[in-house]
C-alpha cells in the first residue's frame, strides 16, 4: 500500500514537522517527559521519562525517515535512544518505567515487548545499512529476551509467556505475546538463533490461535486476556496482524494467514466511518465506540500497514480525521469523547485535550511513512482550551514550558516541562 | 572437643558419619519452588514413599495413600483445584497427594492420624533431598475433597496437601531458624511465657521480638530476587496505594533540589526500589531503615542483583531496646512511612524519633490504617486470634487507627498535618456494588459512567476520608 496518495506529502511534511517541534519540548536524547492518560487509567502525578511503547512508534518513525531522507540527525537519534534504554535496564532484563500509564513501575506488558520489537528492527536497519550498533544495544535486547521473556515469563505448561511472574498462572494477554512473537522473530534472526528459539516462538504463536474468537461478531478478534468472558480491545487486538503474518511468512502455515485475515477483517470493521476506532468490544453488551483514542488509531493503521492489509479508501478517512486532532502546539490530542455525552459538547473532557507522548509516538511513526524529503522543525505555537474537569468548567493551557490545568476554584495540574514531578497534581 | 561432643560422635553412634550425614541433609533442604521439565523416574517417587511409610504411625494402622500425579491434564486439573495460585504446582512434574483415613481416630486429642500424616511429609520431602530432588510441601489448599473427587479417592480418605516434586531449578537463600536455645529445655518449660507471636495484638510485643518476627519473614515469604521467587505473591508496588505513595513523595520532593530521602521500616525495600526507579538521579542520599542486619542484607542483596540505578544507604536500629534512627538531627528533607506504626502499641517512640531527623521545613509522609473501614478479614482475625492461614498473616502485630487517634499522636510527637488523605474510600465498594447492578439490568452507559468516576475517587479529601482503607498524612 502507497501511502502517498492519502494526503499530499507537504501536509504530512507539515504535520510532521510540527509534531518534531512538539516532541522537542517534551524530551531529547535521553527520553521523553510527560503525564499519561492511557486506556486503562491516567497518571498525572509522575511525569518522567517512560521507557515504554512511546520509544516504539518514534525509531520507527526515524528509521522510515532516515531511510528516505538519508539524514544523519536520525541515525544519530536512534543511537541516542539505544544508548538511553541500555541505562535503563535492569539487570533481569525490565526497563525502569516502563509500565506507560501505571508508571513509574518495570516489567510493562505490552508496552515492553512493543519497544523491544522497535528495537529489533532498528538494530535489523542498522545492520542493513552497515551503521555500527551501540554499544551494549545487543546485549540488552539478548537480556530482555533471555533473562525476562524465557526465563521469567515463559509457561511452561501452557507454551506462552505470562504477564507476571506472579500469580495468574494460567492466564495470558495475547495482544502482549503478539507483541513477543515479533520481538522473537526479530531477535532470532539478529542472532541466528532461530532453531533454538522455535519452541518459544511456536508455542507463543499457536497460543494466540488457541484463544482467537471464530464466530459470532467478534470472529476473528485477539481478547484482552485468554479467560473465558474477555474483552476485546480492537486496537490492542490489532497488534495481532504482525505477529501472524510473520508467522505466516516463517512457517508458510496457512492457519497463521487464515488468523490474519479473519483478525484484519475484525479489525477493519472495528474503524468508524468517521474517524477512530471502536475502545472496546463486548461479549454481552454493544460496542463501546468512546473515547476515541487517537494514537490507538493510528497504531492500528500501522499494524494493519506492516501487515499488508491497509484499505485505501479507509485510510484516507482515518488519516483526514487524525490530522484534525492535531492542535497549535504540534501535538495530538489523545482522544475525543471522554465525556460521553454527558458534558457540553463544546467543552471537552480534559483527558480528550492532555497531550500524550506516548500515543503521539504512534502518530508520529504512521506519518512518518508519507514523508519524503527532509523535513523542517517548526516550532509549536501556545494552546489554550477550555475543557471540564470532573464536572467543572477548566482551562487547559500549553506553551513550550509547561502544560497547565485551572479552574476558578482549583489548581488541577501544574507541570514545567521534562521535570519529573509536577508543582501540583489533584488528578 | 566436649565431652559431650566426644560421647555422641564416638560412643553413642557407632557410625558417626551417619549422624552428620542426616544433620547435613536436614540443612540442605529447602523447599524448591523452580523445577526443570525434566521428569522424574517412577523408581525415585517409590523410594520416596517408601521412606514416607518407615516412619512410626499411630498403632501401626498405616492407613494413609499416595497418589503420584503426572499426566498432565489431571495434573493441572489437581493444581486448579487447589487453588493456590502457585506457578511451582504447574512445572513440578510430579505432584504427590497425601491422603489418610482418620475416621478411627476421630476422638485422639493428640491428632495422632495428622501427626503421622506430617511425620510421612517430613519423611517425603527428606529423601527428595537426599535423591537430589527437590520438592516442596503445600498445605493451604483449598478444596481438599475435591482432588479426592478428581483422583477418584473414596470418601474416608481425606486430603492432607500436595508435595511437589522434580528436579531443582534454583538454590533458594536458607531461612532463618530459631536457636535449639530458644525451643528446648529439660525437665521443665524454664523460659519466659510468650504468647505465640503470631498474635496480632502489638502489647503483646517487644521491639525485640518485632525485629526477630520482620527478620525471619522477610526470608522466609519475602519478594523475588534476581528470579528466584521465594513465594509468588502480588507485587504490592503496582498497587494504587503504592502509586500514590510514589507520586506524592515526589510532590513532596518539588521544592527541594536533590534532597535527602528516608522511608522508615523499610522491610523488603519496596518503596525506595520505587524511589530509586522513579526519581534517580535527583535524590542527594536515600535511606532505608529498618530493625535488623538481616533486613539490611536483604535489601542490599536485593537491590545489588537487580543492577538498580542509584545506591540506597541501609541503616540498621541502633540501639537493641529501643527505637533509635543512626542519622543525626534534622538530616532528612523528605521521609515516608509506608503503614509501619501498626506494629507498635506505642508508636509515640518511632514517631519522635522521626521528628528528630526530619529537618526543619523537612516533610514526612505517613500512612496509617484506618479502623473505621470494614476491613472484614481484620476483623474475624481479631475473633480467631489462630489466623495462620489468613490474609496477610505474615504482617505480625497490627493495629488499627481511628483518625483522630493518629493526628493526636502526630502533634504530641511535634508533627504539623498540612494535608490529609483517604485512600480507598468505603464508597468505591458502593461504586462497585453500583456498577455490578447497573451491568446485570442492562444499563451499561450508566455503569461505564460510575466506573470512570470510582477510578477518579481512589483519593479522597472530602467526607469520606475517615472512612478510607488508609489514611494519609502530609507533615512537617
Amino acid at each position: 500500500m502507497n501511502l502517498n496518495n492519502m494526503i499530499t506529502n507537504d501536509t504530512a511534511e507539515t504535520a510532521v514537522g510540527r509534531l518534531e517541534g512538539w516532541l522537542a519540548t517534551m524530551g531529547g536524547s535521553d527520553g521523553y517527559y510527560g503525564p499519561v492518560v492511557g486506556l486503562r487509567g491516567v497518571s498525572m502525578a509522575w511525569c518522567g521519562i517512560g521507557h515504554d511503547w512511546r520509544w516504539e512508534g518514534l525509531l520507527d518513525g526515524w528509521t522510515t525517515l532516515h531511510r528516505r531522507t538519508q539524514d544523519a540527525v536520525y541515525l544519530e537519534r536512534m543511537d541516542a535512544a539505544l544508548n538511553a534504554l541500555n541505562s535503563a535496564q535492569l539487570a533481569n532484563g525490565t526497563f525502569c518505567n516502563s509500565y506507560f500509564e501505571n508508571n513509574p513501575f518495570e516489567g510493562g506488558m505490552p508496552y515492553e515487548p512493543a519497544l523491544m520489537a522497535a528495537v529489533v528492527r532498528t538494530l535489523q536497519y542498522m545492520q542493513e545499512i552497515a551503521h555500527p550498533w551501540p554499544a551494549g544495544a545487543a546485549e540488552m535486547v539478548e537480556r530482555f529476551v533471555e533473562q525476562r521473556l524465557i526465563k521469567e515469563l515463559w509457561n511452561k505448561v501452557l507454551k506462552t509467556f505470562n504477564n507476571w511472574m506472579q500469580s495468574d498462572f494460567e492466564r495470558y494477554s495475547p495482544p502482549a505475546v503478539a507483541t513477543i512473537v515479533e520481538t522473537l522473530y526479530g531477535y532470532a534472526k539478529l542472532t541466528d538463533s532461530s532453531e533454538r528459539l522455535a519452541p518459544y516462538i511456536e508455542g507463543a504463536a499457536n497460543s494466540l490461535l488457541a484463544c482467537q474468537f471464530r464466530d459470532g461478531p467478534r470472529a476473528g478478534a485477539l481478547p484482552l486476556s485468554n479467560q473465558e468472558g474477555s474483552d476485546v480491545s480492537p486496537c490492542m487486538a490489532a497488534r495481532g496482524l504482525p505477529a501472524f503474518a510473520l508467522a505466516h511468512q516463517q512457517t508458510g502455515d496457512d492457519r497463521f494467514a487464515a488468523a490474519g485475515n479473519s483478525l484484519a477483517h475484525f479489525v477493519s470493521n472495528s474503524l468508524l466511518l468517521d474517524g477512530g476506532i471502536s475502545v472496546m468490544a463486548f461479549a454481552h453488551r454493544p460496542t463501546r465506540t468512546t473515547p476515541l483514542f487517537v494514537g490507538a488509531t493510528a497504531d492500528t493503521l500501522r499494524s494493519l500497514q506492516r501487515a499488508g492489509r491497509l484499505d485505501a479508501a479507509v485510510l484516507r478517512t482515518q488519516l483526514t480525521w487524525l490530522l484534525r486532532q492535531q492542535t497549535a502546539s504540534g501535538a495530538f490530542d489523545t482522544a475525543v469523547g471522554f465525556d460521553d455525552g454527558r458534558g457540553s459538547r463544546t467543552q471537552p473532557d480534559w483527558r480528550d485535550v492532555i497531550p500524550v507522548c506516548g500515543w503521539a509516538d504512534k502518530v508520529y511513526g504512521l506519518l512518518a511513512g508519507l514523508v519524503e524529503k527532509p523535513i523542517s522543525i517548526v516550532s509549536g505555537g501556545q494552546v489554550c482550551r477550555n475543557v471540564r474537569v470532573r464536572g467543572e468548567e477548566a482551562v487547559f493551557m500549553e506553551d513550550n514550558d509547561s502544560m497547565t490545568l485551572r479552574s476558578k476554584k482549583t489548581e488541577w495540574f501544574v507541570w514545567r516541562k521534562q521535570t519529573v514531578c509536577p508543582s501540583a497534581c489533584r488528578l | 572437643m566436649t565431652t559431650q561432643d566426644t560421647y555422641i560422635s564416638k560412643d553413642a553412634c557407632p557410625d558417626s558419619c551417619s549422624g552428620d550425614a542426616f544433620m547435613a541433609l536436614l540443612e540442605k533442604r529447602h523447599s524448591t519452588r523452580m523445577f526443570k521439565e525434566a521428569p522424574v523416574p517412577q523408581e525415585l517417587i517409590s523410594r520416596m514413599v517408601k521412606a514416607a511409610t518407615l516412619l512410626p504411625t499411630s498403632c501401626n494402622r498405616q492407613l494413609w495413600h499416595f497418589i503420584a500425579v503426572t499426566e498432565p491434564d489431571l495434573k493441572k486439573k489437581v493444581s486448579k483445584l487447589s487453588d493456590a495460585q502457585q506457578s511451582y504446582l504447574y512445572d513440578a512434574p510430579v505432584l504427590i497427594a497425601i491422603f489418610y483415613d482418620t475416621s478411627l481416630e476421630t476422638r485422639n486429642p493428640c491428632c495422632t492420624a495428622e501427626v503421622t500424616v506430617g511425620m510421612s511429609i517430613s519423611a517425603l520431602l527428606l529423601a527428595a533431598e537426599a535423591h537430589g530432588l527437590g520438592a516442596i510441601y503445600l498445605g493451604g489448599i483449598r478444596r481438599p475433597a475435591g482432588i479426592g473427587k478428581a483422583l477418584g479417592v473414596p470418601g474416608y480418605l481425606k486430603c492432607f496437601g500436595l508435595v511437589c516434586v522434580g528436579w531443582k531449578d534454583d538454590e533458594p537463600p536458607a531461612p532463618n531458624r530459631r536457636p535449639v536455645q530458644d525451643v528446648l529445655t529439660f525437665n521443665t518449660f524454664n523460659l519466659p511465657h510468650e504468647r505465640y507471636r503470631a498474635d496480632i495484638r502489638p502489647h503483646l510485643w517487644t521491639l525485640e521480638q518485632i525485629a526477630d518476627f520482620r527478620d525471619k519473614l522477610l526470608w522466609y515469604k519475602g519478594v523475588h530476587i534476581d528470579g528466584k521467587t521465594l513465594h509468588v505473591d502480588a507485587d504490592v508496588r503496582f498497587s494504587p496505594l503504592f502509586q500514590f505513595m510514589t507520586t506524592r513523595l515526589g510532590l513532596m520532593m518539588g521544592s527541594a533540589a536533590a534532597p535527602r530521602v528516608l522511608d522508615v521500616m523499610s522491610f523488603n525495600g519496596d518503596v525506595v526500589l520505587q524511589l530509586m526507579m522513579a526519581y534517580r538521579g535527583q535524590l542527594a542520599e536515600l535511606y532505608a531503615y529498618d530493625l535488623t542486619p538481616g533486613i539490611k542484607r536483604y535489601i542490599t542483596e536485593r537491590f545489588e542483583r537487580l543492577g538498580l540505578p542509584g545506591t540506597c544507604s541501609c541503616l540498621v536500629n541502633a540501639e537493641p531496646d529501643r527505637i533509635a534512627i543512626p542519622l543525626p538531627d534534622g538530616h532528612i528533607q523528605v521521609m515516608s512511612c509506608y503503614e509501619r506504626l501498626e506494629h507498635f502499641e506505642d508508636p509515640l517512640p518511632l514517631l519522635r524519633e522521626m521528628r528528630r531527623v526530619l529537618a526543619p521545613g523537612g516533610r514526612l509522609l505517613l500512612l496509617v490504617s484506618n479502623r473505621y473501614y470494614p476491613h472484614l478479614y481484620r476483623y474475624k482475625r481479631m475473633r480467631n486470634k489462630n489466623y495462620s492461614l489468613g490474609r496477610n498473616w505474615n504482617r505480625g502485630p497490627e493495629r488499627k487507627y481511628e483518625p483522630a487517634q493518629v493526628e493526636r499522636l502526630l502533634r504530641e510527637a511535634g508533627f504539623r498535618i498540612t494535608a490529609a488523605f483517604g485512600l480507598q474510600p468505603v464508597h468505591l465498594k458502593i461504586f462497585d456494588l453500583g456498577i455490578k447492578l447497573c451491568r446485570r439490568i442492562g444499563w451499561h452507559g450508566v455503569a461505564d459512567r460510575w466506573a470512570d468516576r470510582a477510578a477518579q475517587s481512589f483519593v479522597t479529601d472530602g467526607f469520606f476520608r475517615s472512612f478510607s482503607s488508609t489514611l494519609a498524612y502530609e507533615l512537617e
